[in-house]
């Protein structure tokens, strides 16, 4: 297909599924914020369960101290950078199952490398990125080259790379040692000034939330995220180049799950072989508690984040109110259907186009 | 010691005598002879509590239990729902809490993975408990973490996985309390060698890299090439159909082995698996780690040549009683002791004292 490098017309996207901005309502602000977008029921769930775990719960003294905080902070973050470019994937109408593998595989690179032939550790990170970034363009290739749905292609792939980091590892631990100060970059916790006592993973969840909500909602590329997963065949139709955005967003994930891999690289310093295992479906239940719709064209980069925060809040929450960690599961299942149930609610009272 | 501390002593203790003249379990026999009365007793105070001794696991359900002393503690494990082993572990806890008075709150990590365990720790930690007894699932990614936790003023005492480094570099908790892996190892070996002699043997490990099960491996293969024999790792599937195949293949290849030990419940019993399909069950001495009633049955029936226990119903009730006396008292263990509670033999000389702890929940 000839691709044109050029914006669709102004109302693809919403052609495509995207919800009009800003409703016009009675209340315009509120009703704005609380229901015109993807990541409003995921903000409305946030915050209630915020106050409950704060102000309500028999245990909220323990749950604003800033050990607890920092606890939730690291989770979310760790979760959110995946969730949120997972979430770009989803909104372009892709899975990719594979994220898991790909941070367990990226992540055992460093210290592999670094032990057992003495890499020095910039460039252990960089061969760690750049294994992710093409491990994420095998499964865009195979994506895009042979048409099988990413769900298939991904989960073939989650069962290799998950192969080859059982294999170079042994099926053990691989440990690097401490102190390196590159890996401050990931994981330095702060000792003083307002951050202190929280992770620099931390910046990165805010950081990256900036920046792809940024292209999502005020690029050209987001626009065509939305209308490659919205429609792809009208998107093709004004010359959306689909395959190259999703190429770029099949990196993009593999590279976001790398990154969260450094994160626990430097946080743990050891990395065993079933490191990242499960995270695909934490992070898709992330995106999916954040607004996003499975079939594509429909989500938020915000609410993945919102998604990952209420996962990490209910994960803390739990444990402080002295409910066994056998409960917490059922806690995010839950959590799931209740916020896509929501999120059809309040879709309901959006708009329609 | 009271001769009523031996009374509750005898009924749980005794099945392991051929233990205690096992050379290479003497250390840790002075190591809990150095824990004086208050490790012993714990099965009399159950006994008293419980007010009955017909062992039923509800014991001390409608006894007073000690005075409530407000304490809550964390039980912070890699011991995944489930998992028969860690079964009894929590039946621990659950005595544990009305025996001595307090509060565990178990958190078992669904999910394995360091970093969820770290995580899991961070926020038992976050809750502020009177203590912790935990796993140290890997000594490295909790070597801070833990420390910090120490620091802040909370006793952590390690449970089933210890930091194997040397005292003045390992994290400062109180103390370990679960068994050790490698004389369980050379244990089996020792029990083997009993048996007969023995020229090559497998070690089959159902999770390779697994620190715990390597230790096994590692003191099985210790003793044994001592002993002159030639020592093959066999890493299986924990697939059923998978690992008996797997197994089956290697002793058609190796058809002289003579010895096999498999590290767990289910790499024994795949082993006995394979032995009964290609018709030699019976003719190669096997042994197991850990209990089953299972393995007892093996053992009973003449399959299976030994197993071991380490009493992990322990690793939860005595570092409950220990969190509880170092708070209220401030007592601890002398430096570096830390309090074993296997490897314990068993095979057809004692197996059938331990069946009813086995039915009952204990073992």
């Amino acid at each position: 297909m000839a691709v044109e490098e050029q914006a669709p017309t102004p109302g693809a996207d919403r052609e495509a599924g995207r919800p009009v901005r800003g409703a016009r309502g009675a209340w315009p602000i509120a009703r704005g914020l609380l229901i015109g977008r993807p990541e409003s029921g995921a903000l409305f769930g946030a915050a209630v369960m915020f106050v409950i775990f704060a102000f309500v719960a028999p245990s909220r003294d323990l749950f604003l101290t800033k050990n607890n905080l920092a606890g939730i902070a690291s989770i979310a973050a760790e979760l959110g950078i995946v969730a949120m470019a997972v979430t770009l994937l989803m909104i372009a109408g892709h899975f990719d199952l594979s994220v898991g593998s790909i941070l367990g595989l990226s992540s055992l690179l460093v210290p592999y490398l670094i032990v057992n032939y003495e890499f020095p550790s910039w460039l252990a990170l960089l061969v760690a990125v750049g294994v992710a970034a093409t491990l994420g363009l095998v499964n865009g290739v195979l994506v895009v080259g042979t048409r099988i749905p990413s769900f298939i292609v991904t989960l073939g792939t989650l069962l290799i790379w998950r192969g080859v980091v059982n294999g170079v590892s042994g099926g053990g631990v691989v440990s690097v040692p401490r102190g390196d100060p590159l890996f401050d970059l990931f994981a330095y916790r702060f000792q003083s000034g307002p951050l202190q006592g929280y992770q620099v993973s931390l910046l990165w969840y805010i950081g990256v939330a900036v920046v792809l909500s940024f292209v999502l909602l005020r690029t050209r590329f987001g626009n065509w995220t939305f209308a490659a997963g919205g429609n792809e065949r009208a998107a093709r139709s004004m010359g959306v180049p689909v395959d190259r955005v999703w190429l770029v967003l099949f990196v993009l994930t593999a590279l976001a799950a790398c990154l969260t891999g450094l994160i626990q690289v430097g946080r743990f310093s050891v990395v065993e072989a079933t490191r990242g295992q499960l995270y695909e479906l934490q992070a898709i239940a992330a995106a999916v508690i954040g607004g996003a719709r499975l079939n594509g064209g429909y989500g938020s980069v915000v609410g993945a984040a919102l998604g990952a925060l209420m996962i990490a809040m209910i994960r803390q929450g739990l444990v402080l109110s002295g409910i066994e960690s056998y409960w917490l599961n059922v806690a995010i299942g839950a959590l799931i259907i209740g916020a896509v149930i929501v999120n059809q609610v309040l879709g309901r009272s959006r708009p329609q186009i | 010691m009271s001769k009523n501390e031996n009374d509750g002593l005898e009924t749980e203790r005794s099945p392991f005598g051929p233990v205690a003249q096992d050379p290479i379990s003497r250390r840790q026999l002075l190591k809990r002879a150095a824990l004086g009365g208050a490790a012993l007793s714990t099965p009399a105070l159950l006994a008293a509590c419980g007010g009955d001794d017909d062992g039923e696991p509800e014991a001390g359900g409608g006894g007073g239990g000690a005075a409530k002393s407000d304490l809550t503690f964390y039980s912070v494990t890699h011991g995944e729902s489930g998992n028969p082993f860690w079964a009894i572990y929590r039946n621990g806890i659950r005595d544990a809490q009305k025996v001595y008075g307090v509060e565990i709150k178990d958190l078992p990590l669904e999910e394995f993975g360091v970093a969820q365990y770290v995580d899991l720790f961070n926020q038992a930690v976050a809750a502020k408990p009177d203590g912790i007894m935990a796993t140290i699932l890997d000594q490295n990614a909790l070597d801070q973490p833990m420390r910090e936790a120490i620091e802040s003023g909370i006793p952590i005492i390690a449970v089933n996985v210890p930091d194997v480094r040397p005292l003045d570099q390992r994290i400062p908790y109180l103390f370990y309390v679960g068994g050790d892996e490698e004389a369980g190892g050379r244990l089996t070996a020792q029990r083997q060698l009993a048996e007969g002699d023995v020229k090559h043997a497998v070690c089959i490990i159902h999770e390779p890299g697994h620190t715990g099960l390597e230790a096994r491996c590692r003191g099985y293969d210790a003793e044994l090439s001592g002993a002159g024999a030639k020592v093959d790792k066999l890493p299986s599937s924990k697939d059923a159909t998978q690992a008996t195949e797997q197994i089956k293949g290697y002793l058609t290849e190796n058809s002289d082995v003579d010895a096999i030990f498999g590290v767990g419940p289910q790499p024994a019993t795949f082993a006995l698996q394979a032995l009964d399909e290609l018709g030699k069950k019976g003719q190669i001495p096997v042994s197991a780690y850990d209990m089953t009633s299972e393995l007892l049955d093996e053992i009973e029936a003449g399959n299976l040549i030994s197993t071991i226990d380490q009493q992990q119903y322990l690793q939860t009730f005595e570092p409950a009683n220990w969190l509880k006396l170092h708070i209220q008292h401030g007592f601890v263990l002398a430096p570096g002791v830390d309090l074993l509670t296997g490897p314990a033999l068993v095979d057809k000389s004692n197996f059938e004292k331990v069946r009813q702890g086995v039915e009952d929940g204990f073992r």
